[in-house]
């Protein structure tokens, strides 16, 4: 009697057990299945791609966003220019806080609408005694007109720090800087630890927290691999100076857009440039210059 | 060496066989267990949007339970020190329940950043030679590193010295490695605190008395949480706790966690003294800023757990009174946990780098995850517990007898 | 007796007719006389009425309605412009195409610093005739005979310098260099370089404001739906 009972425990032990294990494996595939891509799980880091592969993992995106989208897409790989080092300038005296580049780049560079990402957060601080108070500045200003009297706006993205804090803490080297002084994101290799976010001193670098919806209208199907491409959920990403527009010489789209210009953009390398007068004839000040990361974006009044 | 692994499968054995409690505690846990698997597979189909975790506070309830965990493993030495080193007979008995405890947090540790990643099977772009890990630069690759070290030192040890009391040798062999887990313990955390430390975007964690915050506050708490689990693994098992060991261990606490609030208080004079732009986050974990002060009932309630607890530690009268000890461990657990955890992560975060508030309590899907992750903790120390403590008690040598009376005959 | 006691009688009678009359006639013809001065003077009296509101014309810009919606002139205003010391001021003030442009001009910097009319648009301001108002000179730069922004690429930079440049020379300088203003193009190759009038506008040089685009989301506000 003991014998039979002690057997039907083991048996519903057993069973309960075999239950447990599938119901846990169909949970795990269940989740798993939205997340991973099992056609480029090996894929290589872009810097450690030989050309067959680079070249084969740019058609297999293609045909993937082509597909998503419905319209045809092009991801370029393109090299940086030789000779070049980018630097941005930024017009305080101009800037009326119209958020005009801050939309150019979302359509620019193929950002999620929802939940919302924006590279460029303008920040509107109160002229008067304090120098650039970032506790009292505010980014969700709107009124009815701009600029609003008693105030000047500071659009701040990613610096493209010489010095960058973000590349020294990645674990997997997913973010460095290329030769041009862009500092990139391979979104395949990146695996979304945020270390780099805490790292950031500017607040520049955003986090995919859903799938990307982008309405197929509005967007970019011209787009770079370390750049504007679509990205996955649950990587980093951050301005990249348009690096599909300006390693074919364009300027980025927020400088473009800019209705009073205010974004100067070109080449530290070039003695010639706009941003080499504006370094050498205009008070130009960085960021947190204390904090010794070098950034490339100068700011001037 | 196949009657090794056979008397390995032995012993092994014994984690299914328990009486009803036993099955009670396991089934409970697997249900929470079932809970923390159902949320995390919510959180890996449709992203973090379903988290608390925003640009602003881009680290949250993971990284804070993370970060107290690694103060519990590290803790683990402060049992061995006495047990290994000054031989000291009462501690020497439960040190394989430290080392378990360590085992454990170390795994929790891993789950927990495991959890926390947007790409968690792109782990193996960490590896060396197969992916491209960012050493020496990144201390995330030193953090991975040195707690898969410990992880693998402790086991080591705790399984050597196990077989060797299995067969009635001696274990002095391992020794080199026992005394390498106590500067690895130390480290742990350390690396643990630089990963905090080495970054000036955020002020709050940029000091150079964080990474002796941490040590201080690690030994205080994971201590404080062997004396709780060790009463109840007393309670409910064979084995006997001299009551030496548990006082030895609360005298400890007594000191670390005098350091603790010495050193919360240097934090707290240099910051409010010196009341620059960095004053910011301390000011918001205890008196709330620009009206936002949703997290200083927290702080205030750990701050003053704290006290008590240190009040309850240092007086010996009280500490050896038995209740007073339980409730002085449960206070420094919580105050520690608040403390480290939660009022380490936030603070860092707010205000953000370009001074914005962002209020983070963690969703009901972190929760879930979270409470997941410590039913699987519990459930890893009950089962390594069946499993080691037949073995210590030398049942399981009787079993292995009996069993090869059987096979001889 | 009684007959002169009649005529006195009549006599009164008549006068005070004839009085009434004359009265009459005067009250008649003096009082819509009077009225009608009343009613053209009455604006000028309610101008220092604090209880008559004036506010400016949407449509016509330096003028302002009355309460009761009729579109009223500012007599300071007129009366500058028509005696002012630029005589194409004095003339085009009025012709509808040119209203608005010199109206925005008297309000703007330019106005205020004797940038008038002939300093770009050439001519004699002191002429005395329309002929002499409109002699050109020719020798010299400030001759329109192309619309600005019909201007070839290596007109623009003299153009440039020659409306705009001979007063705000920081501007024109920094503007060839690349950093005042405007410019599309390639950053390493050919740009275009924004003439100042395509975002200065020379007869209303305050910037107007514009709507800015929304704001971003809070991150309480970024929420999970569904």
């Amino acid at each position: 009697m003991e014998k039979k009972s002690k057997n039907e425990k083991e048996i519903n032990r057993r069973g309960f057990m075999k239950t447990a294990a599938l119901g846990v494996a169909g949970l795990a595939a269940q989740g798993c299945s939205g997340n991973i891509n099992f056609d480029r799980f090996f894929q290589s880091h872009f810097k450690q791609m030989d050309k067959e592969e680079l070249l084969s993992t740019l058609k297999k995106l293609e045909a993937e966003y082509s597909a998503t989208y419905g319209r045809q897409f092009v991801v370029k790989a393109t090299k940086p220019m030789e000779g070049t080092l980018f630097g941005y300038g930024l017009d305080l005296s101009r800037c009326i806080g119209c958020r005009k580049c801050v939309y150019a780049c979302v359509e620019e560079n193929n950002q999620i609408r929802d939940p919302q990402i924006h590279w460029i957060s303008v920040m509107r601080n109160k002229k008067g005694d304090k120098w650039i108070d970032l506790e009292n500045a505010t980014r969700y200003y709107d009124p009815k007109e701009v600029p609003e009297d008693g105030y000047f706006y500071i659009p701040i993205g990613c610096q493209m720090c010489e010095q960058s804090p973000c590349t020294k803490v990645c674990p997997v080297q997913a973010t460095w800087k290329e030769a041009d002084g862009i500092v990139v994101v391979d979104y395949d290799w990146c695996i979304g630890c945020r270390y780099c976010m805490a790292a950031c001193p500017y607040g520049a670098r955003h986090f995919n927290l859903a799938q990307p919806q982008i309405p197929k209208d509005e967007i970019n199907t011209n787009t770079h691999y370390l750049g504007n491409r679509p990205r996955p959920k649950g990587v980093v990403e951050k301005c990249t100076f348009c690096v599909q527009r300006t390693r074919e010489g364009k300027y980025p789209a927020c400088a473009e857009i800019c209705p009073v210009g205010a974004r100067k953009f070109g080449n530290l390398l070039d003695p010639d440039s706009e941003i080499r007068y504006l370094i050498e004839h205009k008070r130009v000040f960085r960021l947190k210059e204390d904090m010794n990361t070098q950034p490339k974006f100068y700011y001037f009044f | 060496m196949l009657g090794k692994i056979r008397n390995f499968f032995i012993a092994m054995k014994n984690i299914f066989h328990g009486g009803p409690l036993y099955y009670g505690w396991i089934g409970f846990l697997l249900v929470i267990m079932l809970i923390g698997l159902l949320a995390y597979s919510f959180q890996l189909k449709h992203g973090f949007i379903v988290t608390s975790i925003r640009d602003e506070v881009s680290w949250g309830f993971y990284i804070a339970n993370f970060t107290f965990l690694v103060g519990v493993a590290a803790a683990a030495v402060l049992l061995v020190v006495p047990a290994y080193i000054y031989h000291f007979a009462p501690v020497k008995e439960i040190v394989f329940l430290g080392e378990i405890m360590a085992i454990t947090a170390i795994c929790m540790c891993i789950m927990f950043v495991t959890a926390d990643l947007g790409h968690p099977e792109r782990l193996w772009h960490m590896a060396p030679f197969v992916g491209r890990p960012n050493f020496p630069s990144s201390l995330l690759v030193w953090d991975v590193l040195v707690l898969n070290g410990y992880l693998f030192i402790n086991l080591t040890i705790f399984l050597f010295v196990l077989y060797k009391i299995y067969e009635g040798k001696s274990y002095s062999a391992i020794m080199p490695l026992i005394i390498l887990s106590i500067p690895w313990a130390v480290s742990i955390h350390t690396v643990t605190a630089f990963l905090y430390n080495g970054l000036p975007a955020r002020p709050f964690w940029n000091a150079g008395i964080l990474a002796p915050r941490f040590l201080a506050s690690a030994f205080c708490s994971g201590p404080a949480m062997m004396i709780l689990v060790f009463q109840l693994v007393a309670k409910f098992t064979k084995i006997n706790i001299d009551v030496k060991a548990i006082q030895k261990v609360a005298e400890l606490i007594a000191y670390t966690m005098a350091l603790n609030l010495f050193l919360l208080g240097c934090e707290v004079f240099k910051e409010f003294y010196s009341n620059s732009v960095h004053l910011a986050p301390l000011q918001y974990m205890y008196f709330g800023l620009h009206g936002h002060n949703s997290l200083a009932p927290l702080m205030w309630t750990a701050l003053i757990f704290n006290v008590t607890a240190l009040v309850i530690f240092l007086i010996p009268a009280l500490r050896n009174h038995i209740t007073l000890l339980n409730i002085g461990c449960f206070l420094i657990i919580i105050g520690v946990y608040i403390e480290k955890g939660f009022g380490l992560v936030i603070p860092g975060f707010t205000p953000s780098t370009l001074g914005e508030i962002y209020v983070y309590w963690p969703t009901k899907i972190e929760l879930g995850v979270t409470i997941g992750i410590w039913a699987t903790g519990a459930l890893i120390y009950t089962l390594l517990l069946k499993f080691t403590l037949p073995v210590y008690t030398g049942e399981t040598h009787l079993q292995a007898q009996a069993k090869r009376k059987e096979a001889d005959a | 007796m009684m007959v002169i006691t009649a005529a006195w009688q009549s006599v009164k009678t008549s006068a005070f007719c004839g009085l009434g009359c004359a009265l009459f006639q005067i009250t008649a013809r003096v009082f819509p006389a009077l009225v009608c001065l009343f009613l053209l003077i009455s604006p000028a009296l309610a101008q220092d009425n604090p209880e008559e509101e004036l506010v400016p014309s949407k449509d016509r810009p330096g003028y302002f309605v009355n309460p009761q919606g009729e579109i009223v002139d500012e007599f300071g205003l007129l009366l500058r412009l028509f005696e002012h010391e630029s005589v194409c001021v004095r003339c085009h003030y009025e012709k509808e195409k040119y209203e608005k442009l010199v109206l925005d001009w008297d309000r703007s910097k330019h106005s205020k610093n004797s940038v008038t009319c002939d300093k770009c648009h050439g001519g004699n301001p002191k002429g005395q005739n329309v002929g002499e108002a409109k002699n050109v000179d020719t020798t010299n730069f400030r001759v329109i005979k192309t619309p600005l922004e019909k201007l070839s690429h290596e007109e623009v930079p003299t153009a440039a310098f020659a409306y705009c440049g001979q007063c705000h020379g920081t501007q024109f300088r920094d503007w060839r260099a690349g950093i005042h203003g405007k410019r599309t193009g390639y950053w390493n190759g050919e740009k275009e370089y924004w003439i100042c009038i395509r975002c200065h506008n020379p007869h209303n040089t305050k910037f107007q404001k514009i709507a800015p685009k929304p704001a971003p989301m809070a991150p309480h506000m970024i929420k999970f739906k569904g």
